[in-house]
């Protein structure tokens, strides 16, 4: 009886692992990197590894440039990819497979990075940090149109984008760097569509302004 | 500028900035089409005849095109690896603890086998004992070999 127990047991085991090799198989001769996220995280969640690995090469990219234009360190960008990977793996068993994985991971990131810029700024509130900058205000219409010629450079751009309010930085980075439709934004954001686009009017209105400034200067003197 | 016309201008960019956010590739052809009037006039007719709209117009999108052509920064196989190292890490972790609660499963009917079906007394308390036992050899090889087999893969 303790034989045919075992026995029974085996060989359900090895044609488990039979039908687990010819799925491998197949999924290698045709292209795993092809799968959608949605099969890939249920695989996941089924326990395959090699599918995350596959979320992992596919977002880490996206997921690493977008804080690194929130934090504006390497160190700090490289940890926070980690990070957010690694808070996603663990609750991808909680995930809602009726929603998007990419927007899922792009809020576990942005929240993740604004959370770690808090700490770092220590007793500044998160409301006063998202929102408040006094450099950056929004511009009125007449000093932004001044008299001057208008030749912006990647570098300009990349200096005046970081001195805008981080949540405007963010959406600005999310829409045009990254170019993510405003559906999108608002899920990553936790925030209306008109919000999004009120954000988006603001940032570019500050950076207009940021970069009329640079460019008198810089023509003037 | 009088202050009449610093509405009217804004109140173009408003609507221009409507178009630009719906579809950020078309907005010319957006634009043509666009019927919107201010004071009376023509969103178009406007910016063509606002030297301020005009700049305005073409500063917003070159930021915007510009945007789209900042670098990006490729991320290193080292960084790729420590992620997948870590995301080990929580799996192993995550069937330890499984491991325990199958072998405590296990255990417990072991026992309640042993202390409550009056083992030893007769030839079912017997068949009992081995049947716990086979329970937990068949628990433990089922758990034990899969995580061989995932670590080969
Ligand atoms: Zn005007």
């Amino acid at each position: 009886m303790l034989g045919s127990g075992t026995m029974w047991v085996k060989r359900k085991k090895i044609s488990l692992w039979t039908m687990g090799n010819v799925e491998n198989s197949k999924r290698n001769a045709s292209d795993i990197t092809a799968i959608a996220d949605a099969e890939l995280v249920g695989k996941t969640r089924a326990g395959d590894n090699k599918a995350f690995e596959v979320l992992v090469r596919r977002y880490q990219k996206l997921v690493y440039n977008i804080i690194y234009q929130m934090i504006r360190n390497h160190d700090s960008a490289s940890d926070l990819t980690q990070d957010t990977f690694l808070k996603a793996y663990k609750a991808l068993p909680g995930f809602d497979t009726t929603k998007s994985f990419k927007p899922w991971l792009l809020k576990i990131a942005t929240n993740s990075t604004l959370n770690t810029i808090r700490d770092q700024k220590g007793q500044q509130s998160l409301e006063e940090l998202l929102e408040v900058n006094p450099q950056a205000e929004p511009a009125s219409t007449e000093d932004v149109e001044q008299e001057v010629e208008w030749r912006v450079s990647q570098h300009m751009l990349f200096d005046a984008l970081g001195q805008l309010p981080i949540q405007q930085r963010k959406t600005f980075v999310l829409r045009y760097q990254q170019d993510l439709p405003y559906e999108e934004i608002a899920e990553i954001s936790e925030l209306s569509v008109s919000s999004v686009k009120s954000l988006l009017f603001r940032a570019r209105e500050n950076l207009r302004k940021i970069l009329s400034e640079q460019l008198a200067v810089s023509q003037n003197v | 500028m009088d202050e009449l016309n610093e509405t009217k201008c804004s109140r173009v960019r408003e609507i221009l900035t409507e178009i630009l956010d719906d579809t950020a590739d078309s907005t010319r052809n957006n634009l043509e089409n666009c019927t919107q009037e201010v004071d009376g006039e023509r969103v178009s007719m406007h910016l063509q005849s606002c030297d301020r709209c005009q700049n305005w117009q073409a500063q917003t999108e070159e930021m915007v095109d510009m945007a789209r052509l900042l670098p990006q920064f490729d991320v290193s196989e080292r960084l790729t690896q420590s992620i997948l190292a870590q995301v080990a890490v929580v799996e192993s972790s995550k069937q330890q603890q499984l491991s325990w609660i199958v072998y405590a499963a296990a255990v417990a009917l072991f026992l309640y086998v042993m202390l409550f079906v009056d083992a030893f007394e007769s030839v079912w308390g017997i068949g009992s004992w081995i049947v716990g036992l086979g329970t937990m050899i068949g628990l433990k090889l089922l758990i034990a070999e899969p995580r061989k087999e995932s670590q080969v893969v």
